[in-house]
């Protein structure tokens, strides 16, 4: 197997197989070892050295330490963003709470739970600035091309500040859905009929992945950015300005780079806090034999299936449906009417962004995607083979804990250092260092998903070699689901992109929202381009969700 | 393919088109008949195209806003020998640096225009407004049968920015100019720019005369706006530059049913109109091949299929055959030869122009009037959100 580091040196790690591992009782050999967490190091450091920058900034004030944050608690801007930020978080339990709904009754809905299952995945591979353009799309407020104010009258100002929350909160739930009803569905199948009790009522329980799904859930709702920046008008910005957002119109135009250091690390330390406590609560059982996760009717079904599974599965389609007629029409018949009418099918669309930009994009992306992909397995899978089998116990917790805090924290975090050494390298628009970039962003969270996994793996397994776990069933499905996440996290990402090396690198995503400037009337090349965007991570997502799960939840629902 | 994996010796434009003039932009470059760019749509990004100095930057940028040009001049090649035409100067007394110049004029717009219906106008014996009263008299008699004279796309900053550089430009000429140049403090609080704002709110608060109500103008986008006149025909009239006309041939169901008037000044005399234009840049270094771009984009004939195909640009270029301009067109571009030109305030004034400063005051002055606030508090609260931009953007 070869290793390529960060540093473009490329290790041969000889094929002996040894199934206890190097010797644990040779200390010279352990540090060794030692040796293969060193592609990890560097990419961490290219996290932490900037984060540190960050917090320097945030400190160096007028009034020394405290004053930037005095300033930013005493802007009422910052301060709405930041009660916005808190709003989101709000969205972010109630969905959850449907969502643990929906997997409680799905278990209740036979095989048609396979259906509702690919439906409800489909979206979280879809990146969110194509959500947000299609919810824009769905809600916009000419009654000729918008569905909602064809069927609802054109009364309502859906894109207006009294509704333009819900239009975003439904883009949000629309991606997210799925991953918490898959999530928890499989912690319900695995907890064989635990129960707890909440208002009265006797509730299953959904078990450990309780833990994973509200981290990542409540961090995606705190972290929201180019949803934002897409779906709602430019005119409205202010009503839906979150932390994020907030952060990076402080740094346009301005040098002052303390203020948003400050906002920067505010919501770091917000997050860090979410994670450290859900890492707390996802402690893999002792005693859980692994359960096989079934889709395959686990409840007698009841007569609500139809209806419940007819319902969100409509919903749930219908923004694939709008996006997908709307690409197969003509620029100009989607630009002027809504998609209902079914007029000017073909595939003039799909010629006219391939004419323009659409390819090259396509081709950086892959670029982008598939080296910061190579780059987090080459240093993730070593690291968390030396955590799980070679660091001991204790520092191998304190590593964990900071991979948690650092596997969460946000790209304005290190982004203004990393942007300032991008433009004084000459790297901005460069596609090599940002998948760099991007590597070092995924890999705390690659390493984490490697750990747990490799942990959970049957302990008669013993500790493989390194080179020999691609060959082993467990170990390989754990590689293809950190693999695949890394790919679609970094195919679908924005704002690395955007707020680091800036769109000439061309990023699909980036060039999708400059094509999207105008979206009403250029509707059809962008639901083009967004196809043709979504179809690689929608695809690998759906080849792969099984092994996505069981890499997600640690093997508990193996 | 070699293309498409950004490899090999591709010139990078970086433009902010996107759609139909994105397409008719490519078509110029493919009448060349060397695939030999890679083209980077921006759209109102495009700033960040000359944001530093750097390696992986496009080689050429279609500049739209000319602050954004003496801005990051130090960051531009200058331009190849023999593309300079002297009545550039006429449009744009550019920078020059030890006698050359770095931005070359490639698309103009009249921005002093306002399109409208040719059939209401007739049906109802209406005659295009001279002057600023005229035509509030005009959109009650739109009103009264039963249209709404006016589309705004109050989404997109910009259209609306461009709405109040018309009125104050042909109301108070001398303020205009102070605010463009080193201007004297307190002057966003004068009387002028009050009763400019003033106007504006006026205007737009007349019951029913905006499409779709004030609400609804703040949050749909140019293009929106022009499809409501073109294509949906709920509005008589938008006020909208002269590339309003690629939104009208492709969606408009007759594009010859639609004439223009000059923005209507206050008294009529000799003012100037407000122009804007997209300024094609070499960022440092400039290679061989962008300069050989930038030398074909700059012959008189290069824009003709943007100009034949998709309408609604007129070439800065002087020798640009007019021939081909659709009649509404060839009198738009004669305009910009024959009268006094400024940019518009919102290009001239980098981020006080821009959505921290007088692009969003006028969305807020517009979410006032939707909110039922009097003009002339509404003109108050901008002036005073001027004053505020200006300090916070220094």
């Amino acid at each position: 197997m070869e290793i390529t580091t960060s540093a473009g040196m490329t290790l041969e790690v000889a094929g002996r197989e040894l199934t206890d591992g190097f010797g644990a009782a040779q200390p010279h050999r352990r540090r060794n070892q030692y040796l293969f967490g060193v592609p990890a190091m560097l990419l961490v450091a290219l996290l932490v050295v900037p984060m540190v920058w960050t917090f320097t900034w945030a400190l160096d004030a007028d009034t020394p330490i405290v004053g930037n944050f005095r300033d930013l608690f005493t802007d009422p801007a910052a301060l709405r963003s930041a009660w916005h930020s808190v709003l989101w978080v709000g969205i972010a339990l109630v969905l959850i709470a449907v969502g643990y709904c929906i997997a409680v009754l799905s278990r209740h809905v036979g095989k048609l739970w396979r259906i509702l299952l690919y439906v409800l995945i489909l979206p979280f591979g879809v990146s969110a600035v194509v959500s947000g353009a299609v919810f824009r799309l769905i809600f916009d407020p000419n009654p000729e091309r918008g569905m909602a104010s064809a069927l609802f009258g054109g009364g309502a100002t859906w894109l207006g500040p009294d509704l333009i929350w819900w239009v975003l909160a439904s883009a949000f739930a629309w991606s997210w859905l799925g991953f918490i009803v898959v999530l928890f569905r499989a912690g319900l199948d695995s907890a064989a009929g635990a129960t707890f009790r909440l208002a009265r009522r006797t509730w299953p329980k959904p078990g450990p992945v309780t833990g994973i799904v509200v981290l990542t859930v409540l961090v995606a709702a705190i972290r929201v950015f180019d949803l934002v920046l897409i779906a709602a008008p430019n005119s409205i910005q202010d009503d839906v300005d979150v932390v994020g957002l907030h952060w990076w119109r402080m740094t346009l135009g301005s040098p002052d780079t303390g203020g948003p250091a400050a906002l920067a690390v505010l919501l770091f330390c917000v997050v860090a806090v979410i994670s450290l406590i859900g890492m707390r609560t996802m402690r893999p059982p002792n005693q859980v034999e692994p359960l096989l996760m079934s889709i395959e009717d686990s409840e007698p079904r009841r007569w609500w299936s139809w209806p419940l599974v007819g319902l969100v599965g409509l919903m749930w389609t219908m923004p694939v449906i709008v996006l997908v007629v709307t690409a197969f029409r003509s620029p100009e018949a989607a630009g002027a009417t809504g998609w209902w009418r079914f007029d000017g099918l073909g595939l003039d669309s799909f010629v006219a962004a391939g004419a323009t930009w659409l390819w090259p994009a396509v081709a950086g992306s892959l670029l982008i995607a598939g080296l910061a992909t190579a780059l987090v397995l080459a240093a993730a899978v070593p690291l968390a083979y030396l955590l799980t089998w070679v660091v001991p116990r204790k520092l191998s917790r304190v590593l964990t804990g900071v991979l948690a805090i650092l596997a969460v924290a946000p790209v304005q975090m290190y982004a203004g250092p990393l942007g300032a050494v991008f433009a004084d390298l000459g790297l901005v628009g460069s596609r090599a260092p940002l998948a760099l970039v991007h590597a070092a962003a995924g890999l705390p969270f690659a390493t984490l998903v490697l750990r747990t996994a490799f942990r959970a793996a049957p302990a008669r397994n013993g500790r493989p070699a390194l080179d020999t776990m691609w060959r082993r069933g467990p170990y390989r499905t754990t590689l293809v689901a950190a693999g695949v996440l890394e790919f679609v996290l970094v195919w679908n990402d924005f704002i690395v992109g955007f707020l680091i090396s800036g769109p000439s690198a061309t990023p699909l995503t980036l060039l999708l929202w400059g094509e999207a400037r105008h979206l009403g009337t250029s509707a059809g090349t962008v639901s083009a381009a967004a196809v043709v965007s979504a179809l690689i991570p929608v695809t690998l997502l759906l080849v792969t969700w099984r092994k996505v799960v069981v890499g997600l939840t640690g093997g508990i629902a193996r | 393919m070699a293309r498409a994996a950004g490899l090999g010796d591709f010139t990078r434009v970086a433009v902010s088109w996107s759609a139909a003039e994105l397409s008719a932009f490519a078509h110029v470059l493919d009448r060349r008949g060397v695939q030999d760019y890679e083209l980077i749509p921006l759209g109102d990004d495009i700033g960040a195209a000359l944001g530093a100095r750097t390696s992986g930057r496009p080689d050429l940028v279609a500049v739209p806003q000319v602050g954004h040009v003496t801005a990051n001049l130090d960051k531009l090649a200058p331009l190849p020998d023999g593309v300079w035409h002297e009545d550039y100067a006429k449009i744009w007394r550019d920078p020059k640096i030890n006698g050359r110049h770095y931005a070359l004029p490639f698309k103009l717009a009249n921005v002093s225009v306002v399109w409208y219906r040719k059939d209401v106008f007739a049906s109802y014996d209406l005659r295009a407004p001279r002057t600023w009263d005229d035509w509030l008299d005009l959109n009650e008699r739109i009103i009264d049968a039963g249209i709404a004279p006016l589309a705004l796309g109050g989404a997109d900053g910009w259209a609306l920015a461009q709405f109040f550089e018309n009125v104050l430009l042909r109301t108070y000429p001398d303020t205009f100019d102070e605010l463009a140049g080193t201007h004297k403090a307190n002057l966003w609080n004068s009387g002028e720019v009050r009763r400019s704002f003033e106007k504006v709110a006026t205007m737009w608060s007349q019951a029913g005369v905006l499409s779709g109500g004030a609400g609804n103008a703040l949050v749909q986008q140019f293009p929106d706006a022009v499809l409501e006149m073109c294509r949906y025909g709920r509005a008589a009239m938008v006020p909208a530059p002269d590339f309003a006309e690629s939104v009208i041939r492709r969606f408009a169901h007759d594009p010859d049913d639609f004439d223009t008037f000059t923005f209507p000044p206050e008294r009529t005399g000799d003012l100037p109109l407000v122009i804007s234009s997209d300024l094609l840049v070499l960022t440092k270094p400039a290679s061989g091949a962008a300069q050989d771009l930038l030398r074909y984009l700059a012959t008189p004939s290069a824009p003709l299929p943007w100009i034949r195909e998709t309408g609604g640009f007129i070439a800065a270029n002087p020798d640009t055959d007019p021939k081909y301009y659709s009649p509404t067109l060839r009198r738009l571009a004669q305009a910009l030869q024959n009268n006094k030109t400024r940019f518009g305030l919102a290009d001239q004034l980098g981020r006080l122009g821009g959505t921290e400063g007088l692009q969003r005051v006028l969305q807020n002055l517009l979410r006032g009037v939707a909110a039922g606030v009097a003009p002339a508090e509404a003109a108050r609260a901008a002036c005073r959100d001027m004053v505020d931009a200006e300090h916070r953007t220094g």
